[in-house]
């Protein structure tokens, strides 16, 4: 393994220099074995957080619930124990697990987050939102602003009073407001991480063609 | 003829069970719906008793008037008196007792509703003497071998066996015909008459196999074409008491009307009217009603009897949903208290209802709830939500049908309208492509692990101390 | 060629890291397996050992990339070795490397049924924990219609609990059993899993209550049987799959109507329109909601045309599935062209072909009948008949 030792330069690099959410996974899941190995010599527990944080995140990222869940559960439960900032991203996975999206929110903005963690709690928050806009632009035809809101971690009471600035937040992805009846009437908003097209369409004949074969 | 009379008597005991099952009948084979009726008629019939009555003959008289007289409250007394005197009139002592029961339930005050001891017990040894002489007969004949004599010793004592209410024993006098029948007339009389029996008895399944025998002699074309109506129309009534609806009709519809009042023992051609009507319009669609209904030369003799069956499917054939659902319900008191629709009306009428649903449909891509619920739930009632609401009987009603596949939509509560489903041909079948690739996929990859499993040996086995001794069945090895 | 796991055993203190790490260990043997047999069609005891190493150190993605590659063939059990000895020679040329392995004993230790029987039920576990319930299904099917002399494995009759409540959480009822399995087996199966019987008759029936009943009433068994928490799944699955049913019923009605059409668990959502919502975010439902402009009307719930929604993206993805179902398909389709390879050097093939060739137009006709099952499973009948 021709890995650079775990440090916390090393892992603001490699922060740095991933160019996309997986292939920052795919980085630090290589660092897995090592913070192992390390957890188990009782190696620096801060450095050890810190590198299961980011990981986590980077989980968040790709949507990787589930396997954030394993993670979870894969770190040495010592280090877990009295660690505040591992206990808060189980707490944070819940909440998004549930899709309780005001408490997603409001961890991601409340907890004490380390500052070489910040960017990715940062990034992660906007891709939550996006993401959580998107999805909420295809649920709902018709919405009252204050819903719309909470699901984007806005405040609530300002946009039921119809605050100009949150419904241009809105209007810029294309919804109507419908003032006199006070709503937002969504534009369906297509996913810009559409999936691979690498192997788009053959056709539904090459698949005919082969189950007549057989 | 096949030769398996005697366990033709088994059959009908098995028989027997399922209709006591069916229709509730005590070991005797009497019907107890007239005991404990289950369903209480308030709404007056249509019918006229005394003319209703004058179209049957026979033991079938009692029964419609006992029956008529514990459901309905409109003609209980009248009926019941009739059933009295009826009963009276013949020798039947279980039937005079019942009726009088009931009429001392409903009109204490009525003279009949006193039991008649004298009569009782004179008929008692009317009876008695009656059973002795014609037992005594028969032993006569047996001694002297003649085997015509035989043959009409077992009718009499049938026949009298069946007119004092013990079907059991006339069933069983009937069946010993058999082995004395020299012609096939006298078989076909004989057939005839456990028919009969069977039918008052509501052995349906005894009622199936005696038409069937009936129709497989060989017997002269005049007697076949007096004795196919009735053929017909027996095996019609054992079809609706089965459920067999579809069947039914078809029997009824084939039914000549040569039967006239030939059978009005059993069924007036009235009846067969109605029961073919209503099981064709419960059971065809409407190119069939119009082909082998309405246009049915021979059947039209028997609509011509009850115009307003004629008059209900021609509606359900022109779509007119709502008349003909109409004639239905305005009769509906009158089915009730026939003695062998009673147990079917409602089913009968609640599936051409949904026949009709489905039917008016058909048509629309989409249709409003309103104008389906005037022309299906046109009465408003009071203290019910309105039919167009969600929790309308209407509406549960479609939600069933979609949910049963009966009907192919879905209800829009919020236009207030039922759409049809529309196919997407292009999704459907590549959604249909891809699963039948992927079961297939799953399945050739079972077959192909089976395959090298076996080839490789690796079957689950006993474990390998009990392979010695041969691996008995039904033993799982511990992990 | 890079790593083999038995001599591993000799490698002491980093052996003992991997006992304690299992984690450690699953990179290693994974890059093994694929080395040894690229395309991982030989089951061998590393795919056990492996698939345990990922169940134990909660490192389940790591076994999708051996999970996903199918298995199809096995090497020769105890009973097995002259089938292989029929054939020496003209196997050179049509060696795979699955049958180097295959002859290389040593490359796997000898497996028998209840290696691969773990090995199906523990993936399935793997494939259950990402939720991949097809996946799972088709492992769980294998499990239970595995070929049985006088026996069925203490490992199937898990695997047949696993495999209803999985049936019930891909497809909101219960899948046909496989009809592979005889109606003895099934009838073991059902006595010794009543209590998952039931629970999916419940499930079936629509009733709510009764469903909670049956879990509540069993729930000593899931949690010895260590089902609970799929159990739980299942019970969140149904009301999943009764809006669904709402979706066929209806083309819209309102959030309160819809509740009591298909009453929510008590309690639990207080907001049923954000559940719903919930529901139609994460793609479980397809339908859309709309707010009305009176606040004291209900919000609308409309569901989307069976079928007609056949957006851009649907409709690609929809395609790609097709194009990767193919692909796995025509890759099995090389396996069974070997297989029949093989077995048309056996002698049961043999003489059942002599037999078919006496009666003209018999069903096998050539030699080796590419990708018609008919060949091989015909003679998979009589190899059945010899054994039972």
């Amino acid at each position: 393994m021709d890995l650079a030792p775990l440090s916390q330069e090393q892992l603001s690099s490699i922060l740095t220099s991933a160019a996309t959410p997986s292939e920052l996974y795919d980085t630090l899941s290589q660092y897995e074995g090592q913070a192992l190995l390390l957890a188990d010599s009782n190696g620096d527990q801060e450095l050890l957080s810190l590198f299961y944080s980011f990981f986590f995140f980077s989980h968040l990222l790709i949507e990787e619930l589930s396997e954030a869940r394993m993670l979870t559960k894969r770190i040495p439960q010592n280090l877990v124990e009295n660690n505040s900032l591992l206990q808060n991203c189980t707490i944070l996975l819940r909440a998004v697990w549930q899709r309780s999206h005001e408490h997603v929110y409001r961890y991601l903005r409340e907890m004490p987050w380390p500052e070489p963690l910040e960017p990715l709690v940062q990034r992660y928050e906007v891709y939550f939102q996006n993401k959580t806009l998107e999805e909420l632009s295809c649920t709902y035809e018709a919405i009252r602003p204050e819903t719309a809101a909470s699901y984007l971690g806005l405040d609530s009471a300002t946009a039921q009073q119809g605050n100009p600035d949150i419904l241009q937040k809105f209007t810029n992805c294309g919804w109507k407001w419908d003032g006199e009846a006070k709503l937002l009437h969504p534009k369906p908003i297509a996913p810009a991480h559409g999936p691979d097209d690498r192997n788009q369409v053959k056709g539904l004949r090459e698949v005919m063609v082969l189950l007549g074969k057989s | 003829m096949d030769s398996t009379l005697p366990d033709a008597f088994e059959a009908s005991q098995s028989g027997a069970s399922l209709g006591q099952k069916l229709a509730g009948f005590d070991s005797q084979g009497r019907i107890l719906s007239d005991v404990t009726p289950y369903v209480k008629v308030d709404d007056p019939p249509k019918f006229e008793l005394e003319s209703y009555i004058s179209n049957y003959t026979g033991r079938t008289r009692f029964d419609r008037l006992y029956l008529i007289g514990t459901c309905s409250t409109h003609l209980s007394t009248e009926a019941l008196k009739a059933a009295v005197s009826e009963a009276k009139s013949g020798k039947d002592i279980s039937r005079y007792e019942r009726a009088v029961t009931a009429l001392a339930q409903v009109a204490p005050g009525e003279s009949e509703a006193k039991r008649d001891i004298d009569w009782v017990e004179h008929m008692h040894k009317v009876v008695k003497a009656e059973t002795d002489r014609l037992e005594h007969e028969l032993k006569g004949y047996k001694n002297n071998l003649i085997k015509e004599s035989i043959r009409m010793g077992n009718e009499d004592l049938g026949q009298h066996y069946h007119q004092i209410g013990d079907q059991v024993s006339a069933s069983k006098a009937y069946t010993r015909m058999r082995d004395y029948c020299t012609t096939p007339t006298h078989i076909a009389s004989m057939l005839l008459k456990i028919t009969n029996v069977a039918i008052e008895r509501g052995d349906w399944l005894s009622v199936q196999s005696n038409v069937q025998r009936l129709r497989n002699l060989q017997s002269k074309p005049e007697e076949q074409t007096k004795n196919k109506p009735k053929m017909s129309a027996a095996l019609g009534l054992s079809q609706l008491h089965l459920d067999a609806y579809s069947d039914a009709a078809n029997s009824f519809l084939s039914t000549e009307s040569t039967l006239g009042d030939s059978y009005n023992e059993v069924i007036s051609p009235n009846d067969v009217a109605v029961y073919g009507g209503l099981c064709a319009l419960a059971s065809m669609d409407r190119n069939e009603l119009q082909r082998k209904v309405l246009d049915n030369t021979s059947f039209r003799n028997f609509l011509e009897l009850e115009p307003h069956i004629r008059r209900a499917i021609s509606f359900f054939c022109n779509s007119k949903f709502r008349p003909c659902l109409e004639i239905l319900e305005a009769y509906r008191a009158d089915y009730l208290l026939d003695i062998h629709l009673q147990r079917h009306i409602n089913i009968l009428i609640s599936r051409i209802r949904t026949k009709s649903i489905q039917q008016y449909v058909v048509p629309f891509n989409r249709v409003t709830l309103d104008s389906m619920a005037k022309i299906f739930a046109p009465a408003a009632v009071a203290g019910e939500p309105l039919p167009t609401d969600a929790n309308s009987s209407f509406v549960k009603e479609l939600i069933r049908l979609i949910e049963d596949g009966t009907l192919d939509g879905r209800i829009d509560l919020e236009k207030m309208v039922f759409v049809s489903n529309q196919t997407d041909l292009r999704t459907e079948v590549q959604t249909a492509a891809l699963e039948s690739l992927e079961s297939y996929t799953r399945e050739a990859h079972l077959r192909l692990l089976r395959t090298n499993i076996i080839r490789a040996g690796l079957e689950v086995r006993p474990p390998a101390d009990q392979n010695a001794g041969a691996g008995g069945k039904g033993k799982y090895a511990r992990m | 060629m890079g790593f083999d796991p038995v001599q591993v055993r000799y490698a002491g203190s980093e052996w003992r890291e991997l006992v304690e790490l299992p984690f450690l260990a699953i990179q290693p043997i994974r890059e093994a397996i694929f080395r040894l047999d690229p395309s991982c069609s030989l089951f061998t005891s590393s795919h056990l050992l492996l698939v345990k190493l990922c169940l134990h150190a909660r490192a389940y993605r790591h076994a999708l990339p051996i999970l996903n590659k199918p298995i199809c063939h096995f090497p020769a059990g105890p009973e097995q070795n002259q089938l292989e000895n029929q054939q020496p020679t003209l196997r050179t040329r049509h060696e795979s490397s699955a049958q180097v392995v295959r002859n290389s004993s040593g490359l796997s230790a000898k497996v028998t049924y209840r290696e691969h029987l773990e090995y199906f039920l523990n993936g399935a576990m793997i494939y259950m924990v990402v939720k991949q319930w097809k996946k799972a299904l088709h492992f769980l099917t294998i499990v239970i219609s595995s070929p049985v002399i006088n026996s069925v494995s203490m490992v199937m009759v898990e695997a047949y609990k696993k495999w209803i409540l999985v049936s019930l959480l891909d497809n909101g009822k219960l899948v046909q059993t496989p009809a592979a399995i005889s109606s003895h087996t099934i009838k073991i199966y059902r006595s010794i899993t009543k209590p998952y019987v039931t629970l999916a008759g419940a499930f079936e029936s629509g009733d709510f209550s009764r469903l909670e009943a049956e879990v509540e009433i069993a729930r000593p068994i899931w949690h010895t049987d260590g089902n609970t928490g799929l159990v739980l799944q299942v019970v969140r699955a149904f009301e999943k799959f009764r809006y669904h049913k709402l979706g066929k019923t209806f083309a819209a009605l309102t959030v309160s109507d819809a509740v009591k059409q298909a009453p929510s668990r008590s309690g639990r959502f207080t907001n049923t329109e954000q559940f719903i919502a919930t529901l139609i975010m994460s793609k479980a439902v397809n339908a859309t909601l709309s707010h009305p402009n009176d606040l004291q009307k209900s919000t609308m719930l409309r569901f989307s045309n069976l079928g007609s929604s056949a957006s851009a993206l649907k409709d690609s993805l929809m395609q790609s599935q097709l194009v990767e179902g193919s692909w796995s398909l025509a890759s099995l389709m090389g396996h069974v062209e070997e297989g029949d390879y093989v077995l048309g050097m056996s002698k049961e093939y043999v003489e059942n072909l002599q037999r078919n060739q006496k009666q003209p137009g018999g069903p096998l006709k050539g030699g080796k009948n590419v990708g018609s099952f008919s060949g091989g499973f015909d003679i998979e009948e009589d190899i059945m008949g010899d054994l039972c």
